[in-house]
């Protein structure tokens, strides 16, 4: 199937995302809540795009949009080019604390909207859910999106300090505006409320994790990768010489 | 027939240029922390390159909550996608060996360059080599 994208033809099976026909053809959608390794969430709703067919028009996000037919998209129409100003500046009011968020509003034009206030000053969290997505996907489920309504935001349930959480720092890698806080301090590492024993290499003393992300990855004999290297060099070399 | 890397630590003098170039290749950048092969100096005064084994079996695509590393089945090497990569870091527990690390917040590891590995052609020593197999040897 083949489906135009900004004028440009491109191809593509049935049932894929517009985003990541997009993508593979070099054409640029600004996005903050899609990963390309965790199911679109439509969440963010920055990778609008206007989708052209036959005498329909709509904007949509192109992250969830599955191509089914020959369609005729446009990324950078007048109407897109609104649309996701009034969602940055939205955005930008409910997290005036993120640099990412500000610098997209610069390039992408956004409008200054007067009379909203920010919700929390300082915040640079804009609910995506990418981090309980990342979490979910590793098998741990130890944060969630909490209340509902304009008091929703994310954590551990409760607010108590989760079990399950191993301290990978997964959750805060994803995140687009890096609004999760990791703390590595004095052999401690500090996310989500709970702490984490470190563990460094008995070898040379690199840092190699949390305690607990050890025993769920199946390591028992704390080596860093270049001192499991160094093992597995000698081993190599014994075999040689015994040959 | 098909095409496999050979290492002859004998023969390495401990120049480096495979790890250069890995780098180069991988990321424009010569940072041997960037490369997929790195080599170690033994105590004994030898040096030993190593990348990626390709095991039958790899723990680290098991691993994989997002589905990240995939094998290529027309090089047989294990590839790593970098926008599909969450970097937890399971990977780099899970492997035995140490052939994967992490570095300037990205996952790094040997994926053969596509079929034509650079260590290989750029090896003065001839200690990574790159040889065709016949299927009677195997």
């Amino acid at each position: 199937m083949i489906i135009t994208i900004d004028g440009k033809a491109c191809e593509c099976e049935k049932g894929e995302f517009l985003l990541q026909v997009a993508k593979r053809n070099g054409i640029d959608i600004p996005t903050l809540c899609h990963h390309d390794g965790l199911p679109g969430q439509a969440a963010c709703r920055v990778c609008l795009v206007e989708v052209k067919d036959g005498s329909r028009n709509q904007v949509t996000a192109s992250c969830v949009f599955p191509v089914d037919h020959e369609i005729e998209v446009s990324t950078n129409s007048r109407k897109v080019k609104e649309e996701r100003g009034m969602v940055l500046a939205l955005l930008r009011m409910r997290a005036p604390g993120s640099e990412v968020i500000a610098n997209m509003c610069e390039a992408y034009g956004a409008p200054k909207i007067g009379r909203l206030k920010p919700v929390v000053d300082g915040d640079k969290c804009i609910l995506c859910g990418l981090c309980k997505r990342a979490c979910a996907s590793l098998g741990n489920g130890a944060i969630e999106t909490l209340m509902r309504g304009t008091q929703k935001y994310v954590g551990t349930p409760y607010d108590q300090p989760s079990g399950d959480c191993i301290g990978c720092g997964s959750c805060a890698e994803v995140c687009p505006t890096g609004a999760i806080e990791m703390k590595d301090e004095k052999g401690v590492r500090t996310i989500w409320g709970s702490e984490f024993r470190l563990v460094y290499c008995r070898e040379c003393g690199k840092l190699i994790g949390t305690e607990e992300y050890m025993k769920a990855a199946g390591n028992t004999d704390d080596l860093c990768d270049e001192c499991k290297g160094r093992q597995t060099a000698g081993m190599v070399k014994d075999f040689l010489k015994q040959r | 027939m098909y095409r496999k890397i050979v290492i002859r630590p004998e023969s390495c003098i401990g120049c480096r240029s495979c790890a250069l170039v890995c780098s180069y290749g991988h990321f424009k950048a010569i940072s041997p922390k960037l490369a997929s092969v790195k080599v170690y100096s033994m105590d004994d005064f030898t040096e030993m390159p190593l990348m990626c084994m390709r095991c039958d079996d790899p723990e680290c695509v098991k691993v994989c909550p997002t589905g990240a590393l995939a094998r290529n089945e027309k090089t047989g090497a294990v590839e790593i996608d970098h926008d599909k990569c969450i970097h937890c870091g399971k990977c780099v527990a899970a492997c035995k060996l140490g052939n994967i690390h992490k570095a300037f917040g990205l996952t790094i590891k040997c994926d053969l360059c596509g079929g034509f590995p650079k260590c290989a052609a750029v090896c003065p020593a001839g200690a990574i080599d790159f040889i065709e197999v016949k299927e009677e040897e195997e």
